[in-house]
């Protein structure tokens, strides 16, 4: 017992030390109570031995169909069918009750007769003596016990230096009051296998990083979050704006990550313009912020931006892109009703909980945008996988065909929520009907409506129901993964990631943020604005951005992530530049709603909606290829547009502007900034020698090309 | 995810590898002799190129390459085989010139993945590795193309008519740079004929404008990381591939099928598909390494008959997904043998995974990876061989069965490159360009 001790990680806190302890200590003494002359528990001692040796895996008996005639349930998500496969299917012969030790499952995990999966366990191993003395005792399935849940003991682990270890334990609750230590029969599996390395139940930091461990035992996974840091010692005084700072300068002090200072005013007033308003600033407008002297400056532009109409227009693409609008092949019609309805809604108070509420409960025809929802697939489990996709951030697809090996999500419950979407029609009009068809092929049955807890559905139209208790308090998922989504647009990348796959065994690079965010989700009614202000106003959104190519240390926000335009934003900043006066030309890219009709928005960067559109987790290494190259280089989308007629190049040649002029208000235009001096002399030589005015006005187009085609102009910073 | 006690080293080479090299000895193949075999294999293979045609959506292997012309008809489905010119070895009926073709390919017919959803098994059967949140990873055309430079000014991967793969929801390069990313010839275009519009230089750009706008834009770059507005510094090859294209009429050339003859054209059918594989073959001419020719619509959940046969209802001529996979596939071969271009240019055929065995309600077949075939012709593949078979209905491979790392393995070997090389991750993490596959030494020779 000592010895343990002295190998657990030095933790801050002696209490956790000792909470630690008691738990072994209780642990293993129940342990010893349940080993007794007790029976053996199919449930949950074979079974958990049939998932440790992989028989149940994909690729072995756990495929659907089985493998070599002996079909078992996936991960053990079905012990009763497992139990009719081991003990009555084929007659009996995988067990010989006599003659335990000549039962046919031990014959082949010892690979005494012919296994294609070779040998699983030795005949003097533990397992292999569970399984033989359960058969000795006849084979039965007594249910002695029922597993409420696992922990993983300790939760987290910190360590110092590359190449220290903790020792770490799985225990599991029954409904019968034991906790018993499964660390042997517990399925434990590193997410990434150079950065941590596990022998047996220690595991060893090899690079620093905020690195997990999985644990699968029965139908129960959890996930263990291990730290090493980046440098040695704490940061002392890093300024905070609220609860987020609080979280993130927490997480920066734990693994040693010094943050950069905030960005300077010019920059701060483009990131803002682009991120809430999808635009690039005028320039004089920046200046004056720049040269104002009040101390709440940041915050008064921040509320004067989330009153603007262009924030209306930004964040309505932004849930278009949520929502699918004009996915899987909607047409114009009813994309366009769909995003009004969202543009509505983000207009007033923009409360998701509102949004999700009006989408999962519509009815009517077309002209009711709030049915677009329901014009992305007829299919019920389709709908249920989007919905869920959607509000939850949770991916339930895999539920469809087998429960879920990595989380909670069992096939029952995906037909519960199949169920909610079974009786809508959808001919013309979407209403909901009595008539369904869809099967649960758990139950052979009606799939049948139904919420966690049994919480009792609306006669009328179940959806209402359902819609209640995606916002309520009830539900973890729709305050978490929303509050992460908003969080991802404009941080660059999640809490989690991807944002919409939230589950036990996704880590979290910062859990008290994530928990912070969305509590002040559920305090706000779920608004859009009050949180983005929030997130806005922060220090870590303040950072500055820094030139260092090494991406790992990102997701602690130690610094601002550049990160792409998104391609309608993209598109008019281009516009902005190239039109000049002709501003009435400019189409609102960002108004489009059905994006694949326009294969330039596709070069520029635009996600299909038919897939899934995911805020973009790009953090400044460009992913343009070969293919986006040439169309810059030789298509339409910025060489017509920078010679367009009476736009910025030739009204300004035309006015006989001097090249310092222009190249100013392309600066300051572009870059919301004006160049620095060894910018300007760059340029004045490359114009030097050019006054020949048919020379010159192609020398202008390659430096607005270029300028176009730059990182500080493609990226918000 | 990593096995609980991993038995492998660091570098991911585990002990049974090293009985197969000791083993080696044991056949009279001393050391020294491997070198020197290694050395001529090298040379000869150096210069193999690629055609990968993928069938996206999945194609049934019942219907094409594995019939089950045995099995009761919820099995067997509504086509025939035919017999090909390999004794015993049976096709479906819609490859009447490929079945003719068959003594001169290497068909795999125990191809088996975990993998049952497009994205996943598309990835999977692309870059050898299972798909995991740590790590993204490169498909071949991009490892391919990061490891050889293209021999004329075209680029080393390309992609016809785009390499929209599995619901294209990942990056293609996965951990190497964009610089590898195939030139997709169409994308996010509608389907309207295949052109290089974008290799055409607009009006007034010449070859110094387009060197100086490269030039001006990589020193704004530099100005901006000094000034730390911009984040890193991207990778520019992706621009300096598009300028010597541009620049460069040969290249241009290639992509230009008016320049094919009338009856060559034909003989590839006029489908998208066929005129795709009429562009590979101009694109290995003029020194691309791999090319990726994209075949969409495989995924057929119901009505196998219109889908794979007719192509639409009361069809008079079948002109489906696989009598146009026959014609094209099978003018290409032809070309390329005729060209004496087939021994150093491997074509393989795959999609992500094969189709159930039993037909589903709506007479079609849903997503099966259990089993499923793979064909390969030309790049020294072995003749008329039959590598793995699957079992009476076509649901597990009952022989030989090949992973997708496998599979992966046994084509970067073919193609000449060390399946056991480690690249190298931007954050300096070496990484095997394939951990978990064994080259299938019957097929690589």
């Amino acid at each position: 017992m000592f010895e343990f001790l002295r190998k657990l990680p030095e933790t801050p806190n002696a209490t956790a030390r000792w909470i630690c302890l008691l738990l072994v200590l209780n642990g293993a003494s129940s342990g010893l109570v349940a080993e007794a002359d007790d029976p053996i528990d199919f449930d949950t001692q074979i079974m958990a031995v049939i998932s440790k040796n992989g028989c149940n895996a994909a690729a072995c008996h756990g495929s659907s169909g089985g493998r070599g005639g002996f079909q078992l349930s996936l991960f053990g998500s079905d012990p009763d069918l497992d139990y009719d496969q081991i003990v009555r299917e084929r007659y009996g012969r995988r067990i010989h009750r006599t003659d335990p030790s000549n039962s046919l499952i031990l014959l082949k995990a010892t690979d005494s007769i012919a296994h294609e999966g070779g040998l699983r366990f030795a005949a003097d191993s533990r397992e292999y003596g569970l399984i033989r003395d359960w058969i000795a005792q006849g084979s039965r399935r007594v249910h002695s016990r029922q597993l409420q849940r696992i922990v993983i003991d300790p939760p987290s682990i910190a360590l110092k230096n590359e190449g220290d270890s903790a020792l770490f334990k799985v225990m599991a609750s029954f409904e019968d009051g034991t906790t018993v230590d499964v660390s042997q029969d517990a399925v434990v599996s590193l997410l990434d296998d150079e950065s941590l390395q596990l022998e047996e139940m220690k595991i060893i930091a090899r690079r620093p990083g905020l690195h997990s461990v999985l644990v699968r035992y029965l139908d129960q996974v959890g996930l263990m979050q291990v730290t090493l840091p980046y440098s040695a010692g704490t940061i002392a005084d890093l300024p905070s704006r609220g609860f987020i700072d609080d979280a993130i300068n927490a997480g920066l002090n734990r693994l040693g990550i010094e943050p950069v200072l905030v960005a300077d005013d010019l920059t701060l007033y483009r990131r803002l313009s682009l991120d809430l308003l999808g635009e690039l600033p005028d320039f004089s407008d920046a200046q004056s912020f720049a040269n104002s002297p009040e101390p709440d400056k940041y915050e008064r532009l921040v509320d004067r931006i989330l009153a603007d109409d262009r924030f209306v227009n930004l964040w309505t693409w932004h849930l278009a892109e949520w929502l699918r609008v004009g996915g899987s092949g909607q047409n114009e019609t009813v994309a366009n009703n769909y995003q009004e309805w969202i543009r509505k809604r983000v207009a007033g108070d923009a409360s998701l909980a509102r949004l999700a509420e009006e989408s999962l409960t519509a009815t009517g025809d077309a002209e009711n945008g709030a049915t677009g929802f329901y014009r992305l697939t007829n299919e019920p489990g389709i709908q249920a996988e989007l919905a869920c996709n959607t509000w939850m951030g949770v991916r339930i697809g895999c539920a469809n065909c087998h429960n879920h090996p990595l989380d909670h999500w069992k096939r029952t419950e995906y037909f519960q929520f199949a169920g909610f979407f079974a009786g809508i029609r959808r001919d013309g009009d979407v209403r909901m009907t009595t008539n369904t068809t869809l099967i649960n092929p758990v139950t052979r049955k009606l799939a049948i409506a139904a919420l966690p807890d049994g919480i009792p559905l609306d006669s009328a139209d179940p959806r209402r129901t359902l819609a209640d208790w995606l916002a309520s308090t009830d539900n973890p998922y729709f305050a978490h993964s929303t509050a992460n989504r908003t969080w991802a647009i404009l941080m660059g990348r999640g809490v989690y990631e991807p944002v919409d796959d939230f589950r036990a065994t996704n880590p979290v690079s910062n859990r008290d943020l994530l928990d912070g965010l969305a509590e002040f989700q559920r305090a706000n009614n779920f608004e859009l604005r009050p949180l983005v202000r929030a997130i806005v106003v922060s220090e870590a959104y303040r950072r500055q951005t820094t030139s260092d190519p090494v991406t790992g240390q990102d997701r602690f926000y130690w610094r601002f992530m550049s990160r792409e335009l998104p391609a309608p934003v993209l598109f008019d900043s281009i516009e902005q530049v190239t039109f000049g006066e002709q501003h009435s030309k400019r189409r609102e890219w960002l108004s489009v709603s059905i994006p694949t009709q326009f294969p330039e928005l596709t070069v520029l960067g635009q996600c299909d909606r038919n897939a899934n559109c995911l805020p973009s987790a790009s953090t400044g290494a460009s992913n343009r290829g070969l293919t986006e190259n040439l169309e810059f280089m030789n298509g339409s989308i910025l060489n017509e547009r920078i010679l367009i007629e009476q736009g910025f190049l030739k009204s300004a040649i035309g006015a006989g502007e001097s090249d310092r002029v222009i190249l100013e208000s392309l600066y300051s235009q572009a870059f919301s900034r004006l160049p620095e001096a060894k910018e300007e002399v760059f340029w004045m030589e490359r114009l030097a020698g050019n006054q020949k005015p048919a020379d010159r006005i192609l020398l202008w187009q390659d430096i607005i090309w270029s300028i176009l085609n730059s990182r500080e102009f493609v990226t918000n910073h | 995810m990593s096995p609980v006690r991993n038995q492998t080293r660091c570098d991911g080479v585990t002990r049974r590898d090293f009985v197969r090299f000791g083993s080696l000895g044991a056949l009279g193949l001393g050391l020294l002799d491997l070198r020197v075999v290694g050395a001529i294999e090298s040379s000869r293979r150096n210069n193999k190129n690629c055609i990968l045609v993928w069938l996206d959506g999945g194609a049934s292997h019942l219907e094409t390459f594995d019939p089950k012309p045995l099995m009761p008809s919820e099995v067997r489905g509504p086509l025939d085989s035919i017999a090909t010119s390999v004794p015993g070895v049976r096709f479906g009926e819609c490859l009447p010139q490929l079945a003719e073709r068959m003594s001169s390919m290497t068909l795999l017919r125990g191809m088996t993945s975990p993998l049952g959803e497009h994205n996943l098994g598309a990835q999977y059967m692309l870059t050898g590795y299972k798909p995991t949140p740590a790590l993204e990873y490169p498909v071949m055309g991009c490892a391919v193309s990061h490891l050889r430079v293209g021999t004329g000014e075209l680029p080393a991967h390309v992609a016809i008519p785009n390499h929209s793969v599995g619901g294209a929801r990942f990056r293609p390069n996965g951990y190497l740079p964009s610089s590898c990313l195939p030139f997709e010839l169409m994308k996010g275009e509608k389907t309207k004929g295949l052109n290089a519009g974008s290799l055409q230089m607009v009006g007034g750009l010449d070859q110094v404008r387009v060197d100086r706008r490269a030039e001006y834009l990589k020193q704004l770059d530099e100005f901006s990381k000094s000034l730390d507005r911009a984040g890193a510094l991207p990778d520019y090859s992706g621009l300096d591939q598009a300028v010597r294209l541009i620049t460069s009429p040969e290249a241009r050339a290639a992509f230009d099928l008016e320049k094919e003859p009338g009856r060559i054209r034909n003989q590839y059918g006029q489908s998208l598909f066929g005129q795709s594989c009429l562009l590979a073959r101009r694109m290995i001419e003029g020194g691309v390494k791999f090319v990726t020719v994209n075949y969409p619509g495989w995924d057929t959940h119901d009505n196998l008959v219109v889908r794979l046969k007719d192509g639409y209802v009361g069809a008079l001529d079948p002109v489906g997904l696989i009598p146009n996979l026959d014609r094209g596939l099978s003018a290409l071969l032809a070309d390329l043998e005729d060209r004496r271009l087939l021994d150093e240019t491997l074509v393989v055929v795959m999609a992500e995974f094969g189709r159930t065995p039993r037909i589903n309600a709506a007479g079609g077949r849903d997503h099966w990876p259990r089993s499923f075939s793979v064909l390969m012709a030309g790049g020294g593949t072995p003749q008329g061989l039959v590598f793995g078979e699957s079992d009476e209905s076509g649901e597990s491979p009952k022989t030989d069965a090949v992973s997708p790392s496998d599979l992966v393995a046994t084509i970067y070997q073919l193609l000449g490159i060390d399946p056991n090389q480690e690249l190298v991750t931007p954050d300096g993490r070496p990484v095997r360009l394939v951990r978990d596959g064994a080259v299938i030494r019957q097929v690589s020779g």
